[in-house]
């Protein structure tokens, strides 16, 4: 398309030229378009795409919300509970094949979203506008839509009303060995997370050591975070895909010896139902992690109206009502409740015990630590 | 076809077109290429694939490290071999690997041979059933006897139910539920049964007159054995250990499932640990270690063969030996026998079936019996649907029969196919290609196949479009994995017959298409079904081939009950393995009603 064309410009020419320019306009201003679609041209869009597909951290998502949203809007959920380093190779693999199956992400993986989903374009960061004056600034980009605390949980039926630790550094104790029960590492990016927030929070760390045993903290690594992580992996900590069964290894009643466990707070809602006995162990310095659990549209998406449809209900109370009207959640919406079950009413509330990881700090680190762990585990 | 001269062009181009003719006529040439251009796809790649893997920068760590993807490096050899975390991922996972596979080996081959001599030389009570019995363990997925010594053994270790034993008031200590101990003998359990067949079909091909020869000249019974008998075993003693090594060191269910537990990592379980945790050049590097390895087991294996080839005497006229009367020792060895059909076949499904239908387990009261894992909507104390209302089980059940049923159809096909080409053209360079690369297959462990089939297939490359998350990519998957079989079968079905009839037919006029499906098939037939449905019982029973390419709504019946084992579903794992140790079971009594014969001794793989 040379405008000097013999160095005459022909009228059909500047026409064409025009029209592609504003139908070159046109396409640069879709994605504003469908951004500020009022809520019902949303559902109307998202109904005609008829269904969605999910990747999830919970499967809450496939349990309850899909039957809701379908109730409601028609549209079909398929929904996939997943660990991230899963989710993150489905999310690689799939934009990059061009065969993109998954609409919408429950993404735990935070440091890898920052450092390289977003910048390379391969997720869409998507706050519903009709909702985006409740949710704080800092949980917008990229979107935050929970905040689960992960914590370390006890047997209230073998120890009783107080946990049988007070420091988190008795778990690198012999007593202990092979009786701490955690995510592996290897799967589950969360507890690399927690290493780099206890990096992060080293003071604190050496300070109850010292709390407890009355002396200072030996410290042979680069700080007493690396140290505490080394220790634990050498105790022999029991690994699991799932913190299902974490729960149900700490809370099965009549165990003489019950083991220490780190799983999600929400598992404390199926003591009645599952017969567990779980409680919260008040130790310190922390009691556990906050995890942000973040929602994104996958870039080629194939349905990305019904996506952010369901961005948007997630983010609403009837939505979000599985996780946050029970024990262990909190939304990001500001506006929405939690239940009374939560020991604490906000993530504020619990008051810097839960470590809250840097996501540039841990996509530095990961690999390292990472290593760092298997090195040191038995 | 330079030549200046247009005169010996032109002969050129005659010649040409009779040969154009010639291939119209006589398709097997064209069979033959296109055969070789699809395998070569399909088999080569792959791995020229996981070896460039093992040395270029994966785009994970590109994009974390800031490297280019795909650029030169040696950091996944380092990291495997020499860096802080080899011991680890490496170094003793290889030693847990012989360790293992060295005292499973051992014990399966032990009682292989003592079992085949009972069976086909003395009046143990029952050997005409124990022939068929004993092979049943190898009918079954290997992660059959993995869980059903967790189910009896497990203890409060790890979450979930209950063990049988530790409902009765017994706690196993750790080493006896977890790690080399079990896994060795669970392996050993699983593949006995090969080396049973394997002894026995030797002992029978034993040319008896030595055995008469000596006797006449006054040799007792064990001199018989142990001067004759047991000598001329030897190579088939190295077959058997060499293939039973190669075996174990593929198996991923049992230390998975065993393992796990007691952090003791075998190369298989190392393997996949990387392949979960997105560290795709180092799961290339210990895949191609483990393939060196078959490499090499197979290797020895044909030159012990060959060595020991001159020994071997082949006579034997469908003489019977007389079977040796036991005396005293009849009723010991005989409860012996039974005893070892007892733990490894029978022992299992009474677990497994017992599990399932136990509310709690260990408790033996008739209330406590129900049908809940199975039928129930919501199993107490589980918040999961039964096995017959989980919809995941049923699309699981659909799949496992949808792919193993292609890949065995394919298979069956491609194998006479490859046949046909290579009997049909001998001597060319087709039929040696051919015969190679359909072979090829078999010295890469699954795992080690799955790994280069996963970065293959991830993207499209030129017209095959990603495959990744398609039931295709399984379905190729174990049609290339099984291939070795399929084309062995294949190729010695059609030097059965011979080019006559078909010529017969080619100068009655009859086309290569009438020819193939009135002459050739016909007379294939039961070669076909059993092509057919040998690969669809590995197929059904398959895990550490697919239990990397599973993708939600692709997952097989072996893949769902791993999923469910590792949620501590532990009655459900144990309900989906039942029921692939029925499809199975039944497939195998079809197969013995087609070919009229016992074929469990073709399931090789």
């Amino acid at each position: 398309m040379t405008l000097t064309d013999g160095g005459k410009m022909t009228k059909t020419k500047i026409i064409s030229l025009i029209t592609s320019f504003f139908f070159g306009l046109t396409l640069l201003f879709q994605p504003v378009v469908s951004f500020a679609m009022t809520l019902d041209e949303l559902i109307a869009a998202a109904q005609k795409e008829g269904e969605v597909n999910t990747y999830w951290h919970s499967s809450r998502m496939g349990k309850k919300v899909a039957a809701a949203f379908e109730a409601k809007y028609g549209i079909k959920v398929n929904a996939t509970k997943m660990k991230d380093s899963e989710m993150t190779e489905r999310i690689v693999r799939e934009v990059s094949s061009g065969n993109v199956i998954v609409d919408l992400v429950g993404y735990d993986d935070g440091p890898f979203l920052d450092t390289v989903l977003t910048p390379k374009g391969m997720v869409e960061n998507y706050v519903p506008p009709y909702l985006a004056k409740d949710i704080p600034a800092d949980s917008q980009k990229p979107l935050i839509y929970l905040w689960q605390p992960f914590v370390i949980g006890y047997n209230s039926e073998t120890y009783g009303a107080s946990c049988p630790i007070k420091s988190l550094w008795q778990l690198t104790e012999k007593d202990w060995s092979g009786r701490f029960h955690m995510w592996d590492p290897r799967i589950a990016s969360s507890m690399l997370q927690m290493f780099s927030a206890m990096e992060d929070r080293s003071d604190e760390l050496a300070a109850s050591y010292k709390k407890h045993y009355g002396k200072d903290l030996k410290v042979s690594e680069a700080n007493a975070g690396l140290e505490f992580v080394k220790r634990l992996a050498q105790n022999n900590p029991v690994l699991y895909n799932e913190d299902y069964e974490i729960a149900v290894a700490v809370g099965t009643k009549g165990q003489s010896k019950a083991p220490i466990g780190i799983y999600s707070l929400g598992r404390h809602r199926e003591n009645a139902k599952k017969n567990l006995a779980l409680a919260l162990c008040e130790v310190e310095p922390f009691k556990g992690l906050n995890q942000p659990t973040y929602m994104q549209i996958v870039k080629g998406a194939p349905h990305p109206n019904a996506a952010r449809l369901l961005a948007y209900y997630v983010l609403t109370q009837e939505g979000a009502n599985p996780w946050v009207g029970v024990v262990g959640a909190y939304s990001s919406n500001s506006s929405l409740g939690s239940s009374p079950d939560n020991p604490y009413p906000t993530a504020e509330a619990w008051k810097g015990t839960l470590l809250v990881s840097n996501n540039t700090n841990v996509a530095k680190r990961r690999a390292d630590l990472m290593d760092f762990w298997i090195k040191h585990s038995k | 076809m330079f030549s200046s001269n247009s005169t010996s062009q032109n002969t050129l181009i005659v010649s040409l077109k009779i040969k154009l003719s010639k291939l119209l006529l006589q398709p097997t040439f064209l069979i033959g290429i296109v055969l070789v251009i699809i395998l070569s796809y399909l088999v080569i790649a792959p791995i020229v694939s996981i070896f460039s893997n093992s040395v270029s920068l994966t785009m994970m760590d590109a994009m974390l490290s800031g490297g280019k993807d795909g650029e030169f490096t040696y950091k996944y050899i380092d990291r495997v071999f020499t860096s802080s975390i080899s011991e680890k991922i490496f170094w003793i996972p290889l030693k847990n690997s012989i360790t293992v596979s060295f005292f499973a080996t051992l014990i399966a081959l032990t009682l292989g041979l003592i079992l085949a001599s009972l069976v086909t030389s003395t009046n143990i009570l029952g050997r005409k059933y124990l022939g068929f019995l004993l092979i049943i363990p190898y009918m079954l997925p290997s992660q059959a006897m993995a869980t059903a010594w967790l189910t009896m053994f497990k203890n409060r270790k790890i979450s979930g139910p209950q063990g049988m034993l530790e409902s009765f008031g017994i706690t196993p200590p750790d080493w006896l539920a977890y790690g080399p101990l079990p896994i060795s003998i669970c392996m050993a359990l699983s593949y006995f049964p090969f080396a049973f067949l394997l002894f026995s079909s030797a002992l029978s091909k034993i040319d008896i007159q030595l055995e008469e020869v000596a006797s006449t000249f006054g040799a007792k019974t064990k001199a018989i054995w142990s001067k004759i008998i047991l000598p001329l075993l030897i190579p088939t003693t190295m077959s058997v250990l060499l293939l039973t090594v190669a075996r174990t060191l593929g198996t991923f269910a049992t230390p998975y499932i065993l393992g796990t537990p007691a952090k003791y990592t075998l190369l298989s379980t190392s393997l996949y640990s990387s392949v979960r945790s997105n560290d795709s050049g180092v799961v290339a590097v210990i895949a191609i270690v483990l393939s060196l390895i078959g490499l090499m087991l197979l290797l020895v294996d044909i030159w012990v063969v060959r060595k020991w080839q001159r020994f071997v005497t082949v006579g034997g006229k469908g003489i019977k030996r007389q079977p040796s009367k036991l005396g005293v020792f009849r009723m010991p060895t005989t409860i012996f026998a039974w005893i070892i059909f007892l733990i490894a076949a029978l022992g299992p499904f009474i677990v497994l079936a017992l599990s399932t239908l136990m509310r709690e387990p260990g408790n033996f009261a008739f209330s406590n019996f129900g049908l809940a894992y199975w039928t129930g909507v919501n199993v107490p104390g589980m918040d999961q649907p039964g096995i017959f209302t989980s919809p995941e089980v049923i699309t699981a059940l659909k799949n496992s029969f949808l792919i193993a049923g292609s890949a065995a159809l394919i298979c069956g096909i491609l194998g006479l196919l490859i046949g046909y080409a290579v009997v049909r053209l001998p001597g060319t360079l087709i039929s040696g290609f051919l015969r190679q690369i359909s072979f090829l297959p078999y010295l890469m462990p699954g795992l080690a196949f799955a790994a280069a089939y996963l970065s293959l297939f991830a993207v499209s490359r030129g017209p095959i479009p990603a495959l990744y998350g398609s039931m295709s990519l399984l379905i190729l998957v174990m049609v290339v994995t099984y291939l070795p079989y399929a084309s062995r079968s294949g190729i010695s079905a059609m030097m059965q017959v011979g080019p006559e009839p078909e010529e017969a037919g080619m100068v009655l006029g009859a086309g290569f298409w009438r020819r193939i499906t009135t002459i050739l098939a016909p007379l294939q037939k039961s070669a076909l079904i059993i092509a057919i449905i040998l690969p669809f019982i590995t197929g059904m029973k398959e895990l550490s081939l697919v239990v990397m390419l599973v993708t939600p709504g692709t997952e097989l019946l072996t893949t769902q009950s791993i999923r469910f084992l590792d949620f501590g579903y532990t009655q459900l794992a144990n309900a989906t393995i039942l029921i692939i140790g029925v499809v199975v079971m039944i497939s195998v009594l079809i197969l013995n009603r087609v070919t009229k014969t016992n074929l469990a001794s073709g399931l090789g793989g």
